[in-house]
């Protein structure tokens, strides 16, 4: 069960064609990467799920149904550009944000709470947001964002701004939400995040979808049969047929199997040689190089 | 419908709350009281007793001088110079010396003191000595004192009639005036003011980058109407506050300064003074044709345009406010465009009170940019006056209503795209894109 699909989205702004043909769905109960350089087009792609903005063509189902009013309640969206009302006391506004939500005032105001403790800001309720740190914020700004409990999150760079101690704290946040049912997009241009974080991934560039999968099959996919060795003793690598050599030296050694040979037959090889191997693993290329590949070649 | 009320209610109560607003709310009518209260201390204060030794070179004038307005006389059979001498020490502030007059047509009388009498009381002084001269030439010249009270009485006014109504009352053009230019006024100063607080509204809500978060949940167009109608309802409180304070206060005044005010109201009546008395008739005459305004009427109307002249221009400045960059003051130049109509409406409005049935005054009380300011200026002077407003007035609310209606409908496009421009200056031919696509 998919709780988005996107199908066929077109977007111009005068000129400029932000999105062109986007297609792709995401499963409920996912984590979900929208990844592209900066000015892919992943905001404006953001702006068109949550019916901030219209698309100029293409349908965008939310839960099976075309998007309706009622879902603004079921999203919650954190956007790349985001702030606060500076003069509101932190309290206060989230209760507000979440009444607009569709919350009541007594459970918004208890929600609050709850998630202040969560965070360990209890006795920020009345503090103003122009006396916080950007990074004390972007907390606010998180629970602003799943206060009402959406069905879908969408948080668009999450962590810039954010200190590694802080970025965990939203990372174990967001691992949490899912384990509740919650589905999450993801969009940045940190790809390291990616890896960690998600499971599938949609890739834009120039306002088009250019690779889209779950993140194992697409490393898989972009693999190309290298392998790492780590040994003692004196490799004769000349008896190694089939294999190209990417890097030797100290006790480690980088092959590349040109001939599609398995794992299995290149270690098969290594120990005939009489070599004493401390470390075998293949290598598959990281998200970010599949994606500087992808860019560059789209 | 709900979530644009949450809109209101934080629009409203973040800027009622606010010290600036509680400042100027509650300061303003109280700088007004007391500056009124100090005027009366000011012009009360003047009158301290004095007593005037009086030198009296033709003795003509012996005791024709009444004591009053804290102003006592006292006859000397003596010198000037004398007196100049041992005033103080007899116990008087100042000598009034009236050397024999050469020629009755020009009296030059002199007080003389040790410190400055006073503007009232040397008005005071003067206006008795001429009415004592008066009587002097009456008897002097052998007039006759009742015919020539009937001369001097002549009293001609130019009333104004209205023809083809049944009870022809009399139109005062100058109450109407007074009304229109305080309607106009008021109308102008709260587009002005309260247009110019939702354009800095939405630009901050803009610059400060929580827009995108709030219209995930509402539509842009609930959050620009939840924005105009709450600091409307603001403009509202305020007006309201001022106009309960000051009641209130006037009342207070009245008791705290009862002697001081009985002693203006004295001094404005006093016959002595009557060179220049207020003219009874010409104030029963205001104050008949105030009464023939239908206040509550008024206060109706008044509270229509206010209401239809603040969401035409309210939506305008949120379509300008919209459009800032990062440096919410860059978009002034944009702004000018809304204020200049608003400042033409005002400067037309002045020349309308003064001829409030001419074609301009017709035409621009019907145009929306300008009738919030106009009519309400025209509709001091009452439908009696006026008789044309029985169309015009109608015609005015409707184009008023499919104006604001208009302007919102191109403020909300504007406004949709407008929010979201970040960080690139926004020229009013983008404005006129967005109002397309």
């Amino acid at each position: 069960m998919n709780i988005l699909e996107l199908e066929h989205i077109n977007k111009t702004y005068g000129k400029h064609q932000a999105n062109r043909d986007i297609s792709f769905v995401v499963p409920k109960g996912s984590i979900y990467g929208m990844l592209g350089p900066n000015g892919a087009g992943k905001s404006t792609m953001i702006r068109i799920i949550t019916n901030i903005i219209a698309a100029d063509s293409g349908v965008v189902r939310f839960n099976g149904e075309v998007f309706k009013e009622q879902h603004h309640q079921l999203i919650g969206y954190m956007p790349e550009e985001r702030g606060l009302y500076k003069k509101m006391m932190v309290g206060e506004q989230l209760v507000y944000l979440g009444r607009l939500k569709g919350l009541n005032k007594v459970d918004a105001t208890k929600k609050v709470k709850d998630w202040l403790e969560k965070l360990h800001i209890a006795d920020w309720w009345s503090k103003k947001i122009e006396d916080l740190s950007k990074g004390m914020q972007q907390k606010v700004q998180f629970i602003a964002t799943t206060l009402h409990d959406p069905m879908l999150l969408i948080l668009d760079e999450p962590f810039s701004g954010l200190d590694p101690v802080n970025s965990n704290l939203i990372k174990d946040e967001i691992f949490e939400l899912q384990r509740k049912g919650t589905t999450i997009i993801f969009s940045t241009h940190r790809m390291e995040q990616v890896e960690e974080i998600c499971e599938e991934i949609v890739l834009i560039n120039n306002g088009q979808n250019i690779l889209q999968g779950h993140v194992k099959e697409i490393r898989q996919r972009f693999k190309e049969n290298k392998y790492q060795v780590l040994y003692n003793g004196e490799a004769s690598l000349s008896a190694l047929n089939g294999y190209d050599v990417v890097e030797q030296g100290n006790g480690k050694l980088i092959l590349k199997a040109t001939q599609g040979q398995s794992p299995n037959q290149l270690l098969r090889a290594l120990l005939d040689q009489g070599l004493e191997i401390h470390h075998f693993n293949e290598i598959l290329p990281s998200i970010n190089e599949i994606f500087i590949r992808q860019v560059q070649a789209s | 419908m709900n979530k644009i009320w949450l809109i209101i209610q934080r629009e409203y109560w973040t800027r009622v709350r606010k010290k600036s607003f509680l400042l100027t709310t509650i300061l303003a009518p109280l700088g007004m009281v007391l500056f009124f209260a100090v005027s009366i201390l000011v012009a009360v204060s003047g009158q301290t007793d004095r007593k005037i030794v009086v030198i009296d070179d033709s003795g003509l004038y012996i005791n024709k001088l009444e004591d009053k307005n804290n102003l006592y006389f006292k006859y000397a059979d003596t010198t000037l110079a004398y007196m100049n001498e041992v005033y103080k020490n007899e116990g008087y502030d100042g000598i009034l010396y009236i050397p024999a007059p050469k020629n009755w047509q020009t009296i030059r009388p002199e007080y003389r003191s040790d410190g400055p009498l006073g503007s009232n009381a040397k008005e005071h002084i003067a206006r008795q000595l001429e009415k004592v001269t008066r009587n002097i030439l009456i008897e002097k010249e052998n007039v006759d004192k009742t015919s020539l009270e009937k001369i001097n009485n002549i009293d001609v006014s130019l009333a104004e009639k209205i023809i083809g109504q049944e009870d022809e009352k009399e139109a005062s053009a100058e109450v109407g005036m007074v009304m229109g230019y305080i309607l106009g006024f008021a109308i102008y100063i709260i587009l002005l003011v309260y247009g110019t607080m939702v354009m800095k509204g939405v630009a901050e809500e803009k610059t400060s980058k929580v827009v995108e978060i709030i219209i995930s949940s509402v539509k842009p167009f609930q959050l620009m109407m939840g924005k105009i109608i709450g600091v409307g309802m603001v403009g509202l409180t305020q007006f309201l506050i001022w106009g309960v304070m000051i009641v209130v206060l006037q009342l207070v005044l009245v008791f705290a300064f009862a002697d001081q005010l009985a002693e203006l109201q004295a001094l404005a009546n006093d016959p002595a003074l009557a060179g220049n008395a207020p003219d009874q008739a010409k104030i029963a005459g205001y104050v008949a044709a105030f009464q023939q305004i239908n206040l509550v009427q008024l206060f109706f109307i008044f509270l229509f345009y206010f209401f239809g002249g603040y969401l035409l221009y309210g939506s305008l400045y949120a379509a300008i406010g919209s459009a800032a960059g990062d440096d919410v003051d860059s978009n002034n130049s944009l702004s000018f465009i809304v204020t200049i109509p608003i400042i033409l409406s005002i400067t037309i409005m002045t020349a309308v009170v003064r001829d409030p049935s001419s074609t301009m005054a017709s035409f621009s009380s019907i145009f929306p940019l300008t009738s919030p300011v106009v009519m309400p200026a025209r509709l001091g002077f009452g439908f009696d006056s006026l008789p044309e407003l029985y169309w015009q007035l109608p015609l005015s609310m409707v184009c008023l209503v499919l104006g604001f209606t208009f302007t919102t409908w191109v403020a909300g496009r504007i406004y949709r795209t407008g929010i979201l421009m970040q960080g690139k200056k926004i020229t009013l031919k983008d404005m006129g894109m967005w109002l397309k696509g």
